[in-house]
Parts: structure tokens; C-alpha cells; sequence
């Protein structure tokens, strides 16, 4: 009995944190609400009263709960449960303003976006997104800022101790790179690092809207939001024609710089900020990343040249070197429509930026896909086994890799580095299948599948609220995985079937 | 017999040449534009659609966004004489001018970094633009009210329990 109100105390423990990351998230809410009542939005004002409310009566009826045994230490496993929950309940919780505002079809449709813009995808279901109003649209980028930095790291700023358990949730959101000492410290550093450059993006990003001819209070809006949803690799556009809406290449090279930026490692930008700018030259994560793009790039050019798709350089680079980038960074910008993917590009360059879609930005940044330490890693060990047979037996070298300081290669970071990798590439094979199994091609299912996969957003016209439930679901799946990188998901899944299974 | 054929051929005259009119000046949408863009790749088209977000000046120029179905627009390339007779454009709450516009069609426009747009020769304004501020439905308000009224009383207690159990 004894052992069994041991679990149950446990179990609350870590709804009483999923009921703190809740509180944060309500109170995160109370900008769209603040911006509709500026607008003068009278129906979003409602919305978002109605919505943030619930949210936080549901925050405190979690913290109610294991409010008397929060200060009991998370194991890694709960740490796991408490971030892949929190993503879970909050998305069925931060769709309500998408549900209540009838802009999505069903709430099924206002889930998946909320999913796909807290995990910085950026595929959608929004329907009549020229219309859309003003607070839903500062609800949909913020949310992809938050999902971003990350929701568990957001409330974590505001415990006031670095504990254990702290650490834990932290690691359980896909992130574990140390900035500073307590999981804590970390996350108010990586918060002072994406403000800092969001006052720095969102001036810039103005500027850039008013060269390109928006009215200002438009620039600023839109440049507050650009910049949220390209620092977060998130892909999200307020209008219909995502970036082509501008038609400036100022307006998308400024997107271009930022959404880069925002690709790399939370460390890099730390080591950096602290002068340390051969970092950027030297770190395994900048290395791969350079020489993937400048690969799959060169392809990518090869096959769009070879089918006379773009008349000049300058086309070339403004749409297939712009939409590779986006890609590989895990953004999701277009500047070109979805349809003139399958229609244009052809089978070479549709495959190169399929496979920079899977190979994504760094760890522990806004950025998903396999990521540029795992690449980075990965490689190394194929090259260390290479060299292993042909150098003499008596020789013995160590491979290093140099992320912040230098490393050696272990096992252990080759073993994980596969593991992962092979987790994603089971998801992709597995989002592909289900686009397949909803009547479209190979090539549509498989970019669709790794846009998913590396929570990129870039669509080749697959994603739309006509789709079969069972993909939408899917595809909710996938970017909830990839996210938190399987093992939280997993974790908490595990920990469900074994509650079953037990009763 | 020939005679009635040709009286019959008379009579037809007049419907065969409006129907031939029509298609002629039938406009397209922008999805079939952006679906069959190699087919009209440098043709002359004709699109019909409501003028939506800012109009982009480009000296004497403009670009403005037209969308003509759900999430589906396109770009056109104007005089910015003609944007100039565009008054209101579409947003949250309003409903902007329809705009039919006759153009070159470009799948990769050389001219402008390879954006798929029409670059217009003749731009009528086809309807004013209007508001069309949504209506709140009646149980928001309630809703709204009730949630928080239980929310207040819900993180009260939350506050007070997490006060009493300050072990941490």
C-alpha cells in the first residue's frame, strides 16, 4: 500500500510541474488577448478571455493536485513524462482560440496547428489566413517562439532553484547542452540570448518591411512575427503566400540571416556572445552544417539547371537556394508556391532538399531534423573506422571533435547519435507510408513525411484540412516525436501502458 | 434544305459569338495558374480577385496580392495608377476591393527573381470592398465570464495549497 501511494504521490509530482508549465503558457496567452483588445478585436477578446481562462483553471487544478508533493525528486523518467505531458496538454489546451475562432474546420485541424507551430514546423490548417485576426496571429507566432526556446525551459526560468528535477525536465525537452551551472541558470540564459536578438530581429525585420512598401504599423507587426517564427525555424507567414507576399529579396535575405542564425546551437550563440567568435569556425555543428548545405545545394542547383527551371542566377538563388536553406535550417519560409515543388523542381533537387529536411540545424536550438553534432558525429565514426583499417595495427588514434571545447569520440556518443538518427528515419518511413496511404505519390508522401520528420513546414501541397483524420494524426505524431527527440514521448508512453497493463 | 441550315446557322450566330466572347475574356484562378504554370507560362490571362494586405510600391509601379479562394493568392505587378484605384484591401474585418485584372503571366518572372506573377495591362475595379466584421457567438460571453470566475477561485486555493506545503 505503501509503495503504492509512493507512485501515486509520484505521479502527482510531476502533474503538478505539468500544471506550472500550464500557468506559464496561460500567462503567455495574455499578449494575443492584450493585442486583440488594441485592435479592437471584440470577438477575440472573448475568445482569448474564455481560453486563457481555462487553461489556467486547468493549471491549477494540476498544481492543486501535487501541490504536496512537488518537492519530491523527479527520476530522469519523470523529467521525460513531465515535458512530452506538458507538450501533450498543452496543445489540446492552446487550441482553443483556434477552435473557438472558426478558422479551422474541426479541432482535430486547431490541434495540428498548435502542434506544428509549437514544434516549429510550420505546416497548417488555417483557413482564410489573409483574414486572419490580429491576436490569433500574435497567439500563433508566439506560440512558435515558446515552442522554440522550448515551454518546459520557459517555465523553468521562473523556478527560483536550480534543483534535480529541474535538470530533468530540462533534459526531457530534447535539450542538454550546460550554458551555465543549474538547469535553471541555462534556461534564463537561453531566454536573455533569443530576446536579445528578438529586439535586435524585430527592428531589423521592420526596417526590411518598409523597404519592401508595408505601411509601418504593418512592418512592425509583421516583423515582430517574422522574426519569432524565422529565429524559431518555424516557417509561419501572416499571410497566404508565406514570404512570396513580399516580393523583396532584402525582405527575404533579412529572413534568411535569422532563421540561420536561430539553426544553431544555444552553446554557440553563448560561447559567442562571450567573444568567442572562432567558435563558429571551429564547432563540429557550423562545420556539417556548412558542408551539407554547400552539397546538397550544388545538387539541388545541378537539378533545377538541368530542368531550365529559373531563368537567371539571381531566380536560382532567390528560390532554390533560399528554399534549401529554409529547409535544411528546419524554417519552412517559402518563396515559391507548395504545387511548384512537385510540378518544377524535378526528382534531383525535390530529393536534395528532402534529405536536407532530415538533416536539420543544431542540437539544442530552435531547429529539428537528425542535427548537425549527430551528422557531425556520425561521420567522424565512419571516417575513425575507415582510418582503423588502414593505418597499421600497432597505431592507435583518437578521434576528437571540437563543440564548444574539445571531445573525444566515445562509444557512447556514437551509439546515441545512431540511435536517434535511426529513430527519425523509422518516423519518415512511417509518415511517408501514411501520405502513400492516402493516395499520394512517393515523392509527395516522402517530402511531406521529412517536412514532418525535421519540423521543417516546408509543403509540396499535401497538408490541408482535406486530409484523411488518420493522416492528420499521423503527422501530429511525428512532430510531437521529432520534437522531443522520441525518448520523452516514449518514456510517457511507456509509463501509460505499463499503468494498464498493471490494472 | 440549305437555306434552313443557313437560316439555323444565323439564328446560332449571335450565341456562338457571345459564348466565344466569354471565353475569351473567362478568367482563371490562381490555383489553375499555379497547377498548369508551364501551359501558361507567358500567356495573356485574365484573374479576378479581391485585393488583400498593403499595396507594395515599386516607384511608378506596385505589386498587389489578389486571392480569389481560400489561401490561395497571387501577385501581380501594376502601374501604380491602376493600385492607385484600389481603396480598400482585405484584412480581419474587411473585405477588399475585387479587382479583375488582364496580364502576362510569368511561371519564373526573370524580372523579379523568379516569382510565378502577372504583370497586368488592364486592372478594373469589379466591386468596393466592404467590413465583414465577424460576429461573436452568443455563449462566448457566458463562456468567458463563467471560466473566469472558476479560474480565479481555482488559483486561489492552488496559491494558498502550494503556501501551505512551502517545503522547497
Amino acid at each position: 500500500m505503501a509503495v503504492k501511494n509512493k507512485s501515486y504521490g509520484r505521479v502527482l509530482a510531476v502533474l503538478y510541474y505539468i500544471g506550472i508549465v500550464l500557468a506559464v503558457l496561460a500567462a503567455a496567452e495574455c499578449i494575443p488577448l492584450a493585442t486583440s483588445i488594441l485592435a479592437g478585436e471584440t470577438k477575440f477578446i472573448w475568445i482569448f478571455t474564455a481560453s486563457v481562462s481555462l487553461l489556467l483553471l486547468a493549471a491549477a487544478i494540476l498544481v492543486l493536485s501535487g501541490a504536496r508533493y512537488r518537492a519530491l525528486h523527479l527520476s530522469s523518467g519523470e523529467g521525460m513524462a513531465v515535458a512530452s505531458g506538458a507538450w501533450l496538454l498543452g496543445m489540446l489546451l492552446c487550441a482553443l482560440p483556434y477552435a473557438f475562432s472558426g478558422n479551422y474546420l474541426s479541432y482535430l485541424d486547431s490541434c495540428f496547428d498548435v502542434m506544428s507551430g509549437l514544434t516549429t514546423t510550420g505546416i497548417g490548417m488555417v483557413q482564410d489566413l489573409d483574414h486572419l485576426s490580429v491576436g490569433l496571429n500574435m497567439w500563433r507566432f508566439l506560440l512558435t517562439y515558446i515552442g522554440g526556446q522550448g515551454m518546459v525551459v520557459l517555465a523553468l526560468v521562473f523556478l527560483t532553484k536550480n534543483t534535480d528535477s529541474a535538470y530533468k525536465m530540462y533534459v526531457g525537452e530534447a535539450k542538454d547542452e550546460r550554458l551555465m551551472p543549474g538547469a535553471v541558470n541555462t534556461a534564463r540564459a537561453i531566454w536573455r540570448i533569443s530576446l536579445l536578438y528578438l529586439a535586435v530581429g524585430w527592428a531589423v525585420m521592420a526596417a526590411a518591411g518598409v523597404y519592401a512598401g508595408l505601411p509601418l504599423g504593418t512592418a512592425v507587426l509583421h516583423g515582430v512575427w517574422i522574426f519569432m517564427s524565422g529565429w524559431s525555424t518555424g516557417g509561419f507567414a501572416p499571410m497566404s503566400q508565406n514570404i512570396l507576399y513580399y516580393h523583396s529579396f532584402v525582405y527575404e535575405l533579412a529572413t534568411l540571416v535569422f532563421f540561420t542564425i536561430g539553426s544553431f546551437n544555444f552553446a554557440l550563440h553563448y560561447a559567442v556572445l562571450r567573444g568567442d567568435r572562432r567558435e563558429l569556425r571551429r564547432n563540429i555543428e557550423t562545420v556539417s552544417f556548412t558542408i551539407t548545405l554547400s552539397c546538397l545545394s550544388l545538387l539541388a542547383a545541378f537539378g533545377l539547371m538541368k530542368n531550365g527551371v529559373y531563368p537567371n542566377l539571381a531566380a536560382l538563388f532567390r528560390k532554390g537556394f533560399y528554399q534549401m536553406i529554409s529547409g535544411h535550417t528546419t524554417t519552412g519560409f517559402m518563396s515559391v508556391y507548395a504545387r511548384q515543388f512537385y510540378h518544377e523542381w524535378g526528382d534531383v533537387a525535390l530529393f536534395a532538399i528532402t534529405i536536407a529536411m532530415l538533416f536539420g540545424g543544431s542540437a539544442c536550438s530552435t531547429a529539428g531534423g537528425f542535427k548537425g553534432l549527430r551528422i557531425g558525429i556520425i561521420f567522424k565514426a565512419i571516417g575513425a573506422e575507415i582510418r582503423k583499417y588502414t593505418l597499421p595495427e600497432s597505431r592507435v588514434v583518437q578521434t576528437r571533435i571540437h563543440h564548444v571545447r574539445d571531445l573525444p569520440l566515445t562509444q557512447e556518443m556514437v551509439h546515441s547519435a545512431f540511435v536517434i538518427v535511426t529513430l527519425y528515419l523509422i518516423t519518415f518511413a512511417v509518415g511517408t507510408a501514411a501520405g502513400l496511404g492516402a493516395g499520394y505519390s512517393l515523392a509527395e508522401s516522402a517530402f511531406e513525411s521529412a517536412s514532418a520528420t525535421g519540423n521543417v513546414g516546408l509543403t509540396i501541397g499535401v497538408t490541408s484540412p482535406a486530409n484523411p483524420a488518420f493522416l492528420k494524426i499521423t503527422y501530429i505524431l511525428i512532430m510531437w516525436l521529432a520534437r522531443l527527440e522520441f525518448i520523452s514521448v516514449l518514456t510517457l508512453a511507456a509509463k501509460f501502458v505499463r499503468k494498464v497493463v498493471k490494472r | 434544305m440549305k437555306l434552313r441550315l443557313s437560316f439555323l446557322l444565323v439564328l446560332l450566330l449571335p450565341v456562338l459569338l457571345t459564348v466565344n466572347a466569354q471565353a475569351a475574356s473567362a478568367a482563371v484562378t490562381s490555383a489553375e495558374l499555379i497547377e498548369k504554370a508551364a501551359d501558361y507560362d507567358g500567356r495573356t490571362v485574365t484573374i479576378e480577385g479581391e485585393a488583400v494586405g498593403s499595396i507594395l510600391p515599386r516607384g511608378e509601379y506596385a505589386w498587389v496580392n489578389i486571392t480569389d479562394q481560400n489561401n490561395s493568392a497571387i501577385g501581380i505587378f501594376m502601374k501604380a495608377s491602376d493600385a492607385a484605384q484600389i481603396k480598400m484591401l482585405g484584412c480581419y474585418g474587411l473585405t477588399g476591393d475585387r479587382i479583375r485584372v488582364t496580364g502576362t503571366f510569368y511561371r519564373a518572372c526573370a524580372e523579379h527573381g523568379g516569382d510565378l506573377d502577372i504583370h497586368a495591362a488592364r486592372v478594373t475595379l469589379v466591386s468596393a470592398g466592404h467590413a465583414s466584421i465577424p460576429a461573436t457567438p452568443a455563449w462566448l460571453p457566458p463562456l468567458a465570464v463563467v471560466s473566469a470566475v472558476l479560474a480565479a477561485g481555482f488559483c486561489t486555493i492552488a496559491v494558498l495549497r502550494v503556501k501551505r506545503y512551502n517545503t522547497f
